[in-house]
């Protein structure tokens, strides 16, 4: 978890040394995804979209009733192999949230 | 408190000070004092004092509700009100007497570029020179005795060239202009944010000046694509978001509170070169804007959570409040847009 928070705490996170954590720290990514912080679970959200395995804490973070993590599954989605991110994408292009249908787009066109 | 016990120093205020020789007056409203003093300290209050402006028995209502400013100017003493003026011939002591023709225009001065116009702030006799403020400026003006004598060149000048310190008479020092952008608030609130920079920046002697907020209605722009957050590259969301700048200046700086970025960040401070930007997201640090300013201001990241400008994230700031260092405010004071307003 240390090394996991040493790349998620910066105000600008390297995201390219979040991928390089490994899947040793999906576990902890999904603990703060979903923990009570809604900053940490979305930079988490995103880094375990750059881990390979790293899809179903995407989809956690998709099923967020918080419209912040939404957001950040629709753009970490991006980052998943195509079927998982059309899964993800799938639901949040729906969104009743206009800003998370907007970031789907984006991640869709990708 | 020294002169007048019985007031508090927070009531006191003074409009006017003139020089008399042996005494001194001081115009607060319709009343004045006499004091009897040297050249430094505060001398005694003479008995009788504080008494009606009344007593200088000024005509046409000449600064019955006060005065302005007042120039002692050898066997002369002007006195300014609004815009007007008399001139009185008189001694050390008394009213003295008005002169004919006054009031007079304060127009009669010709002083350029509407200096003055409405009427000035102060006047100081200074030998052969006079100095006249109004607002942030002043001038300074080659006289004799009588007459409105020549401004010297080069002015009206700013008032920030007498050095006070910082917050003396308006002289603001240092300044970043802050607008603030709110698309979603902060969790921490805008007045935190903005107070917590405030505070770190005023330590290190660096003014901040909230100049306006504005709420935005951006819907597409709240989780506002950054990209990598590299100085000097912008996304095409980022361009669209910093072009609302109303009310800013060039140099002003414009901080976007968001929903979120993406990808997901406290803050990121790219912006283009001639429009100096950052975005604040709603899950930030109370020192996020400040952290984010200071990028902007060409602060670079360092290993040290007891600083600012901490590469390991504000969260983790150790020691609140943050440092800025001698090299950081050395380089902030460099930037273009720190200036002295």
């Amino acid at each position: 978890m240390e090394d996991v928070r040493k790349v998620l705490d910066p105000d600008e996170p390297d995201y390219a040394a979040a991928g390089e954590l490994g899947e040793q720290a999906l576990p902890h990514l999904e603990q703060l995804v979903r923990g009570d912080d809604a900053m940490l679970a979305s930079k988490a959200t995103y880094a375990a979209s750059l881990i390979r395995g790293g899809a179903d804490t995407v989809e956690t973070a998709a099923d967020s009733e918080d419209p912040v993590l939404r957001v950040a599954a629709a753009a970490a989605a991006r980052n998943l192999p195509a079927e998982r991110a059309q899964q993800v994408l799938r639901r949040l292009s729906d969104d009743q949230d206009a800003g998370i249908r907007k970031v789907a787009r984006a991640s869709g066109r990708r | 408190m020294r002169w007048l016990p019985n007031i508090s120093e927070t009531q006191m205020t003074v409009d006017a000070a003139l020089f008399s020789g042996s005494r001194c007056y001081f115009f607060d409203g319709n009343r004045y004092i006499r004091v009897t003093r040297g050249d430094i300290g505060p001398g005694t209050v003479d008995a009788g004092y504080p008494a009606s402006i009344t007593n200088w028995n000024w005509p046409a209502g000449f600064g019955t509700n006060g005065i302005d400013a007042a120039l002692y100017s050898g066997s002369k003493c002007y006195f300014f009100d609004g815009n007007r003026y008399i001139r009185v011939t008189r001694g050390d002591i008394g009213p003295g007497t008005v002169d004919a023709g006054y009031p007079a225009s304060i127009t009669n001065w010709n002083w350029p570029a509407g200096f003055g116009s409405n009427g000035i702030d102060a006047a100081l006799y200074s030998g052969s020179k006079c100095y006249f403020f109004d607002g942030n400026r002043y001038i300074r003006v080659t006289r004799g005795d009588i007459g409105p004598g020549t401004v010297d060149a080069g002015y009206p000048a700013p008032i920030t060239n007498w050095g006070w310190p910082r917050g003396f008479a308006g002289a603001p020092g240092p300044t970043v202009r802050l607008h603030v952008k709110i698309l979603t608030a902060p969790s921490v609130g805008v007045n935190t944010s903005v107070q917590r920079m405030r505070e770190r920046y005023e330590a290190v002697g660096i003014n901040v000046e909230l100049a306006s907020t504005e709420n935005l209605n951006l819907p597409d722009l709240n989780d506002v694509d950054v990209g990598q957050c590299l100085r000097g590259q912008t996304t095409d969301e980022q361009d669209d978001l910093f072009a609302n700048r109303n009310n800013a200046g060039a140099d002003d700086i414009c901080a976007y509170f968001v929903r979120s970025t993406v990808p997901p960040g406290n803050g990121c401070a790219a912006h283009p070169d001639n429009r100096p930007a950052l975005v604040v997201a709603q899950g930030a640090t109370q020192w996020t804007l400040a952290h984010e300013a200071g990028h902007v201001l060409s602060l670079r990241h360092v290993d040290d959570n007891d600083r600012l400008m901490t590469r390991n994230g504000t969260v983790n700031i150790t020691n609140p409040p943050p440092n800025i260092v001698g090299s950081e405010v050395a380089k902030m004071l460099a930037s273009d847009y720190t200036r002295n307003l």
